[in-house]
């Protein structure tokens, strides 16, 4: 890949910005882009570049390849931390799911072929999930008898309800684009060769969002997910509030 | 990855002492097999089946503590008492001509073993509200479509691929299904944040597990892990 102006090169990761859409590319083709601890570390630098990046007002995240988004965890570099305490202290170390969950500004990901376990936990916390109709879907965790840690067994149920999230992580079922849209992990399905194109302009739309608007609506769907309905509301009113005299000052 | 490739043609919870079956029509059987997920390091998965039986007070709560995995195979009328025991189960499937209803509201008694609980954390607040106060019947369609169930079989066969559910989760990691269904159903009582700590933790809690190194051992090797050595 050439490096173009506003692009870093990384290992696994292509990072490059198409005016205020900042594209995000899982590239280890070869794998399935398998998610693996430089990844995590490529993920890491650059979500916490675009996170302060005034330029950024979308971003968009896909996997490169025809196979698929994302095969799952690399479970070749599984088992290697010293300790317990050390696999913990390395997991909050570099919190890329929480950062990428908490960027201010609206994402995107998009969804082709095999989105296995960790493709799903990226997707889940990212704001709008379009897949391709040759999506499939599945959390094999517990097959190899390891249970999901990027979020999943919190974010799916959120997304899907409890009833599907425990068939889906206990069983491993397998999803297809269309039952996956229906139980809720995708908003969108188009089909394959209008995936780009499509995710393209939605994420152009998401970036014409004014930016405070973007994180205030951002903040209030965090806040109905944790807070009690009168909480959720007194914070809906506040920053509404807040977006009404920025207005005027402008 | 629902590995449809083990061997359970021939109704292997009769004779897999690893699959728990849990009877409902006698009390007393129903909670000694309930208790013996807390003490049988065997257990690996649950199995009932349900087709309008007199299901007891507390019965639906004694199920969820059960710690395995729970597998409901549901057929003909899943009324009060015995939806509430269904929806204390993780994972349900429903015969296509299954209906499902909770008509306590119209005799003037509120449900009191779940269902104003689990129904909406299932099928969300709109359409349990609306069983709840109507006593609406909903189809297996309905329910699959809002959650309530996740596959539809033909008529009569319910309980057998409910076995066969059961039979692939006692396949899959003891301690993994045990923690998954932890970290689902204790995790939504909290915060996003305090909820993905506490995945964390059971996950490199874990490590601790025999088992999550033959999967990991089995994943690399491109074979079908063994977690039970011992048992061929």
């Amino acid at each position: 890949m050439t490096t173009e102006p506003g692009t870093t090169p990384f290992q696994t990761v292509l990072y490059e910005k198409h005016g205020p859409v900042a594209h995000i590319v899982l590239n280890r083709p070869d794998v399935i882009n398998a998610f693996n601890v430089q990844m995590r570390d490529d993920l890491s630098e650059v979500l916490e570049a675009l996170r302060w990046d005034p330029d950024v007002r979308a971003v968009l995240l896909r996997g490169s390849g025809e196979r698929g988004f994302c095969a799952g965890a690399d479970l070749s570099e599984f088992g290697s931390a010293p300790s317990q305490a050390a696999a913990r202290h390395a997991r909050w170390e570099r919190d890329v799911f929480g950062i990428l969950r908490d960027l201010p500004m609206p994402t995107i990901a998009a969804l082709h072929g095999h989105v296995i376990g960790s493709g799903i936990e990226l997707s889940l916390l990212c704001d709008i999930v379009i897949a391709s109709e040759d999506a499939v879907f599945s959390m094999p965790e517990t097959y190899y008898g390891l249970i999901a840690a990027a979020g999943g067994s919190q974010t799916l149920p959120r997304a899907i309800r409890q009833g599907r999230a425990l068939d889906l992580l206990l069983t491993g079922r397998r999803l297809n684009a269309g039952e996956a849209l229906d139980a809720g992990i995708a908003q969108r399905v188009v089909p394959k060769e209008e995936l780009e194109g499509e995710s393209e302009i939605i994420a152009a739309e998401l970036a014409a969002i004014d930016p405070a608007l973007a994180r205030s609506i951002k903040a209030s769907l965090a806040a109905a997910r944790d807070l009690p309905l009168t909480d959720g509301l007194a914070h809906e009113q506040r920053l509404s509030i807040m977006m009404g005299r920025n207005a005027k000052a402008n | 990855m629902s590995n449809s490739d083990s061997q359970t043609s021939d109704n292997p919870s009769v004779k897999d002492e690893s699959i728990l079956i849990i009877p409902v029509g006698d009390i007393s059987a129903f909670e000694t097999a309930c208790e013996r997920d807390a003490t049988d390091e065997n257990v690996r998965s649950a199995v009932l089946h349900l087709s309008g039986e007199s299901i007891g007070p507390g019965m639906p709560a004694t199920l969820a503590a059960v710690q395995a995995a729970v597998v409901v195979g549901l057929s003909g009328q899943i009324d009060d008492r015995s939806l509430e025991l269904a929806m204390a189960a993780d994972v349900r499937v429903c015969d296509a001509s299954t209906t499902f209803a909770l008509t306590k509201t119209g005799q003037g008694e509120l449900p009191s073993d779940g269902a104003t609980q689990r129904l909406p954390r299932l099928v969300g607040p709109g359409l349990a509200a609306d069983m709840l106060l109507t006593g609406r019947r909903i189809s297996a369609q309905e329910a699959l479509k809002f959650g309530l169930v996740t596959e539809i079989t033909p008529d009569g066969n319910a309980p057998e691929r409910a076995d066969q559910i059961a039979a692939e989760i006692a396949e899959h990691g003891r301690g993994a299904s045990r923690f998954t269904k932890e970290a689902v159903i204790k995790g939504a009582d909290i915060t996003l944040e305090q909820s993905l700590r506490l995945e964390a933790d059971l996950a490199i809690l874990l490590h601790t597990d025999p088992e999550r190194a033959e999967g990991i051992d089995a994943f690399n090797a491109r074979r079908k892990p063994d977690f039970r050595p011992e048992d061929d």
